[in-house]
């Protein structure tokens, strides 16, 4: 083959499933694996020193999120592209990919299907991820913004404790203020956000990115 | 005929015997007795065959008449008495040769009566004149039985007078006894009332038991004039123990009281007072050999004990001791005591109510914050388990179903290699899935022999997992009910997993067997251990938590006992439901 094989960093904390990739692009004859690391801190520095065309990121990692390490990797290499492999599939996580520069986001049940066709056209520069993902995203994350601007600090820190299974007596005496108070920033979490029960303010909580 | 030589000598012996008469008139005292003894005279001087006496008082008017005759035919009727009477009142000289003799009698210049006697035969004139001396005589006699008589009378007046005296003076005594106790009984009452008011106002007052009876002891001490108030009560064993922190009673003198029996069917001094009501007063001066005993054992030198009950409730004694009087206690102390007892018997048992209430809320508190603290934490446990499961799910089992899929992908007609891969790893995934089935609900639990079993296991997959040396001393019925199988086996998992994930030990020995109706755990390990007052803020403390509440919910116990470097013990008791 005339071209330069694509080089591919694989970075997964998983080693069954590095392996298994790895075995997958090896496969192919216009891919090599370059690297095989587990940590956001591993990835960019190898990513420094090897220079990999694709970088392959699973989001969950030990040492933070693949968000992290394609930032991190983009910033010593801004021509390096991103694909985000993970079970992970949340807006959140979708938007931190998409903020580091994502070109891909697949989900891992998809992985051997699309995952070599992603990396061919990654590398030739293209994008898996259309305009209309995008302003989707950015309509969804200017919402939450606007969710969480109309709310006080104070409610922003029930919300949380709600999220977190406290009890209303108990996030009265945790902020140090009444029960009766607490229960005004509910009914107020309430008219703000449609949130009226501890299950959906767990909910609400992690699309607002106040607990993880 | 009669000479005068003759009538001399006649007249001589009769004035003889007139004179002796007298004299023996003079000596009767009563007036009855000489009018008796001066008419028989009369009748045998004079020979007469009726004599009379009749005596007037200073009007004149008759006011006694004295009369014998003989023979009784010749008894003076009343009227002929009053007939001569009038006749001898007039006489100023003897009536000559008559048959009646009279003569008035005279004294202090005044007559006092008259006497007269009757003879057919008539008188002479020195029988007349022998009866005029008689007469004389027997009027000084009558007249002295008279002033013997009034002096009598005054004598008796007198003495009358005296004992009369006397009795007043009785009653004056008496009343002013009365008076007096009435008074005391007054003050004894009043006294009552403060004892009453005082446990009142204590039993308001008092933060607590103690303080209450501090004070209270303090005032009736006030109360009866004692240095020392001392309440003593009754125990489960039978015997009467102080009770310390009562007013003048310090250590020492506690030191010197031991516990007393005291039981209804004995007979002591201490059983009577507190089963018989008996009231026990005493004093060094005149105590009887037991009193003196009692005194001594307590080293005091008076002493009034009285019951301490509550209705029917006995709870005790209460006593005073060391009286500040120099009389030492009065009655009146020992019922102000036994008031004050029956009072604070009843403050006593509604303040033990009141703590025994206490306690009950307490508890019921303590059981209820450990109900929702079980509860969050059951919700925190369910949510724990459900993470771990989901995680565990994801780096594991999932991950080698990708990692196989990935595998699959590269299978193609000239490499059939990759089929061999995934296999090994879906086998690997299986074995995965399998090992979080079996946290999640242990397969063997229900079947025959399966509780020892799932115990075993789990500590099978302890070594494998750890290299953690472990030893099990199982003795377990599998005839019960799989809720309580279960239980016991979270309780060992719990301790299984603190000892996997914390301890750091190589070694850890499990006992879960049959004891007394209830099956008993003991998981014990040579780890690093940990202070067991600081276990709220160690890591795994939710699971220790849930060690202890999982067994006091099932009605049973837990108790965790460790210390730094010297390993942890886990020892679990749950009832077997009958």
């Amino acid at each position: 083959m005339s071209e330069k094989p694509i080089r591919v960093l694989i970075v997964e904390d998983h080693q069954v499933v590095a392996e298994g990739l790895g075995a997958l692009l090896n496969d192919q004859p216009d891919m090599t694996v370059v690297g095989n690391v587990g940590s956001v801190g591993e990835s960019i520095a190898l990513a420094a020193e090897i220079s990999p065309d694709v970088v392959l990121l699973d989001f969950r990692l030990t040492d933070g999120t693949g968000a992290d390490a394609g930032a991190g990797i983009r910033q010593i290499r801004p021509e390096t592209k991103l694909i985000f492999l993970t079970r992970e599939d949340s807006d959140a996580a979708r938007f931190a990919a998409l903020e580091s520069g994502a070109s891909a986001f697949i989900h891992k049940s998809r992985a051997a299907s699309e995952v070599v066709d992603a990396i061919r056209v990654v590398a030739a520069g293209g994008t898996l991820i259309t305009p209309r993902t995008i302003a989707a995203l950015l309509n969804k994350r200017r919402s939450m913004d606007a969710q969480l601007d109309s709310l006080t600090p104070r409610e922003k820190e029930v919300l949380r404790l709600m999220a977190g299974g406290v009890s209303s007596r108990d996030i009265a005496s945790t902020l140090g203020i009444s029960y009766t108070t607490v229960r005004t920033h509910i009914r107020s979490l309430g008219s703000k956000l449609g949130v009226h029960s501890k299950l959906q303010a767990i909910v609400k909580a992690r699309e607002l990115a106040l607990v993880e | 005929m009669e000479t005068v030589s003759e009538m001399e000598a006649d007249f001589w012996e009769q004035f003889e015997t007139f004179q002796s008469v007298s004299l023996e008139l003079a000596g009767f005292r009563e007036l009855e007795q000489v009018a008796e003894r001066a008419l028989e005279l009369a009748l045998d001087l004079t020979k007469s065959t009726t004599a009379f006496i009749a005596l007037v008082d200073e009007t004149g008017a008759r006011q006694q008449v004295y009369s014998r005759s003989v023979s009784p035919a010749e008894k003076v009727a009343d009227d002929e008495i009053e007939r001569m009477f009038e006749k001898a009142k007039r006489l100023t000289e003897p009536v000559e040769a008559s048959s009646f003799c009279g003569q008035t009698l005279q004294a202090g210049g005044r007559a006092i009566g008259v006497i007269g006697v009757v003879k057919q035969s008539g008188y002479t004139a020195v029988q007349r004149r022998a009866f005029s001396l008689f007469a004389n005589q027997l009027a000084a006699a009558i007249e002295i039985a008279r002033l013997h008589q009034r002096r009598q009378e005054m004598v008796d007046a007198l003495i009358n007078l005296r004992a009369e005296l006397d009795r007043s003076e009785e009653q004056r005594l008496l009343n002013e006894e009365r008076a007096v106790s009435a008074a005391r009984l007054e003050r004894a009452h009043e006294l009552a009332v403060e004892a009453l008011l005082a446990v009142s106002v204590h039993a308001g007052l008092g933060q607590n038991l103690t303080d209450f009876y501090r004070r209270l002891t303090g005032t009736v001490a006030q109360l009866v004039g004692a240095e020392r108030v001392l309440f003593w009560q009754v125990n489960d064993n039978q015997t009467l123990t102080p009770i310390p922190g009562a007013h003048g009673i310090d250590a020492e003198f506690l030191a010197r009281l031991g516990p007393a029996p005291c039981a209804p069917e004995r007979d002591d001094l201490t059983s009577r007072v507190v089963y018989k009501d008996f009231i026990y007063r005493a004093s060094r001066a005149e105590a009887d050999p037991e009193s003196t005993r009692v005194l001594d054992a307590l080293g005091v030198s008076t002493a009034i004990s009285v019951p301490w009950r509550a209705g029917d409730h006995r709870l005790g004694l209460v006593a005073a001791y060391d009286s500040v009087q120099p009389e030492g206690f009065s009655r009146e102390d020992t019922w102000v005591l036994h008031k004050a007892g029956l009072a604070a018997g009843l403050v006593w048992q509604l303040r033990q109510a009141e703590t025994d209430l206490k306690k009950t809320v307490e508890r019921l508190q303590k059981v209820d914050s450990a109900r929702q603290l079980l509860l969050k934490n059951s919700s925190d446990a369910a949510d724990k388990i459900r993470r771990r499961f989901a995680t565990e799910l994801h780096d594991d089992a999932l991950q080698k179903l990708t990692a196989a899929e990935l595998h699959l992908g590269r299978v193609s007609p000239n490499n059939l290699k990759p089929i061999d891969d995934a296999q090994g790893l879906l086998l690997q995934a299986e074995d995965a899935l399998r090992k979080l089935l079996f946290e999640v609900s242990p397969p063997s639990l229900e079947l025959p022999g399966g509780f020892e079993e799932t115990i075993r296991d789990r500590l099978q997959m302890l070594r494998s997992l750890t290299g953690i040396q472990a030893e099990a001393v199982l003795d377990l019925p599998d005839d019960i009910a799989y809720e309580l199988k279960s239980m016991v086996f979270r309780q060992v998992a719990e301790a299984v997993t603190n000892v996997e994930k914390h301890s750091r030990a190589t070694r850890v020995d499990v006992t879960v067997k049959s004891l007394d109706g209830g099956i008993y755990g003991l998981i014990e390990d040579n780890g690093r251990g940990f202070v067991v007052a600081e276990r709220d803020h160690l890591p795994g403390h939710v699971g220790l938590l849930s060690l202890n509440e999982r067994a006091l919910l099932a009605g049973g116990w837990c108790k965790i006992s460790s210390e730094p470097g010297t390993g942890s013990r886990v020892e679990f008791w749950i009832p077997t439901p009958r």
